[in-house]
């Protein structure tokens, strides 16, 4: 789950980190009020959950409460990356001297969190990432151990960051580790983390993401998720523990596995169809969970034939069976499904199927073709 | 999988008792798997399988009472890190673990951990170990391609390669 800025400044600053002074706003009315109150220039930040809201024109300096409204008018209209914005953050302006990016994430090949700090931080770091890598310091951490103090000092040496800096610049870095220990963050991210002509730190921009597998204990942190930026779709797999992802193509897929998923939206292509979506059910996926991939894939119009493709470890190809007939049973749907059962209980899952009005295929090779053939009618 | 298990292969289930555990325990059995004992807190002393498999409150005290050498894991995935520490703290030498969805975080402290200890852990989220006519351990189907890919059994009616091949 990804959080907005804002959302992230504010879990940064319960941990010592220093924000801006700023609030978060929904109308250019409330905005100008907070530009008001806080006196002087402030920034205008759309809050939406993609990068390049910057490049995008998302982010504005206005010099008084009414330009502040003015620009607030001008980017709560906006769209960044087919993404409506509904909320601009309003921040007071900085005075910016040095621009830092720093980070903690996880290092799968090393399987260690890995802190990352660079004194090219800003707008283009992505860009730095690609020519310069060696201008990003990186660190593992031992995830047993924690950050260690003597670690952040040499992240602050490598970046030839002034000595003057150290002692701020630890306590930022012990702040930024525990927040993204203890919210499961996959990404803890300040970029950037200024210098202020005034020879302060402060993260003026945040990012957070949390491992959504880690959401049982974060409950606070699931209140804050954004259903507006999601597909609805989308939001509606998750309530059911589904992984489900919207494509283009017009042949509804339901499999268990992310690897067979994406393997049979391979065999589908291969026989010349498209996928109309990837839809994991997961292990153990019981009736119920069925029923609902069924009427979360039949919602998207596109689609002209559905394949299941069951391989029964964990899942049981009976309990699969009865979901797809209860699922039938509730939408009835007007289009050819397709069905391959393998493993755990596939004959008895086949049994149940046999008077329903579905196509059967052995092998997935079968299943694929004959969904193609079954979506082009 | 002959190098990790095989007929002395004397395994524990932690989650004995949950619903996945007992199926596939029951799956594992009828193959012919070495399944020694299982794991539930709070169950220690009832039996399943029909009175075949004896269940401890805790991996140590299975552990001491059936020299278990391997644990396979079907707790759920907020649950199922503490096992893999349980099992690698009990002196489990080989731990499999179905579980899907761990949290990454929790993975990287238990991956760790078990590294120190010199833990072989295979998982999470993966369907376990197979040798053929050996031992189970774990959700493959035992009637799956896999399997009869060992020349110890006859070749069923239907190719079982091409449940691979487009």
């Amino acid at each position: 789950m990804k959080l907005h800025e804002y959302q992230s400044k504010l879990i940064f600053s319960r941990y010592g980190i220093p924000i801006p002074k700023g609030r978060v706003a929904a109308t250019a009315q409330e905005a100008r009020h907070i530009a008001e109150e806080l006196g002087g220039r402030v920034v205008i930040k759309s809050q939406v959950l993609v990068g390049g809201r910057g490049k995008a024109g998302g982010v504005k300096v206005a010099r008084d409460p009414q330009e502040a409204e003015q620009l607030a008018t001008q980017i709560l209209g906006m769209e960044i990356k087919g993404l409506p914005v509904r909320k601009v953050l309003v921040d007071e302006a900085a005075a910016i001297e040095t621009e830092i990016y720093f980070a903690v994430t996880n290092d799968r090949a090393a399987r260690k969190p890995v802190m990352m700090a660079s004194s090219a931080g800003g707008v283009d770091i992505e860009e730095v990432a690609a020519k310069t890598p060696e201008k990003i310091v990186k660190l593992h951490v031992d995830p047993l151990l924690g950050l260690r103090e003597y670690q952040a000092r040499d992240v602050a040496a490598a970046i030839d960051l002034p000595r003057d800096y150290w002692k701020d610049f630890i306590k930022i870095a012990m702040g930024l580790w525990n927040v993204y220990r203890e919210t499961d963050a996959t990404l803890a991210e300040i970029n950037p983390l200024v210098i202020t002509k005034d020879k302060r730190l402060v993260a003026l921009d945040g990012k957070m993401m949390i491992d959504d597998n880690a959401m049982f204990r974060h409950l606070d942190l699931a209140e804050m998720r954004d259903i507006d930026e999601e597909a609805p779709a989308e939001t509606e797999a998750r309530k059911y523990g589904l992984s489900y992802i919207k494509l283009d193509g017009d042949i509804g897929c339901m499999v268990n596995g992310a690897g067979l998923a994406m393997t049979s939206m391979d065999v589908i292509k291969l026989f010349g169809g498209e996928p109309a979506n990837f839809l994991d059910i997961g292990g153990g996926a019981g009736a119920d969970k069925v029923a609902a991939a069924m009427r979360i894939i039949l919602t998207d119009s596109h689609v002209k034939a559905v394949l299941f493709n069951i391989f029964g470890g964990i899942t049981r190809c009976d309990e699969v069976a009865r979901g797809i007939l209860a699922a039938m049973d509730e939408v009835k749907p007007k289009i050819p499904m397709v069905v391959r059962l393998v493993g755990t209980n596939a004959e008895d899952g086949r049994k149940l199927l046999e008077n329903a009005k579905m196509i059967t295929a052995e092998t997935l090779a079968d299943a694929a073709k004959k969904s193609v053939a079954a979506a082009k009618g | 999988m002959s190098i990790l298990v095989d007929r002395n292969t004397r395994l524990l289930v932690q989650g004995i008792t949950g619903n996945e555990g007992l199926f596939h325990t029951t799956q594992m059995f009828a193959y012919g798997t070495n399944v020694v004992g299982g794991v539930t807190p709070g169950k220690g002393g009832e039996w399943v399988l029909n009175g075949k498999i004896p269940v401890f409150d805790s991996v140590k005290l299975a552990v001491e009472a059936t020299e278990a050498n391997a644990s396979i894991i079907f707790v759920p995935a907020r649950f199922a890190p503490d096992a893999m520490f349980e099992a690698a703290d009990a002196g489990i030498p080989l731990i499999i673990c179905i579980t899907e969805g761990v949290a990454v975080q929790d993975m990287m402290r238990v991956r760790n951990y078990l590294d120190q200890k010199k833990v072989r852990l295979v998982g999470p989220n993966c369907p376990g170990l197979l040798t053929p006519g050996e031992a189970k351990v774990g959700i493959i189907p035992a009637t799956s391609p896999f399997s009869v890919m060992s020349a110890w059994f006859p070749a069923p009616a239907h190719s079982p390669t091409k449940c691979y091949t487009p």
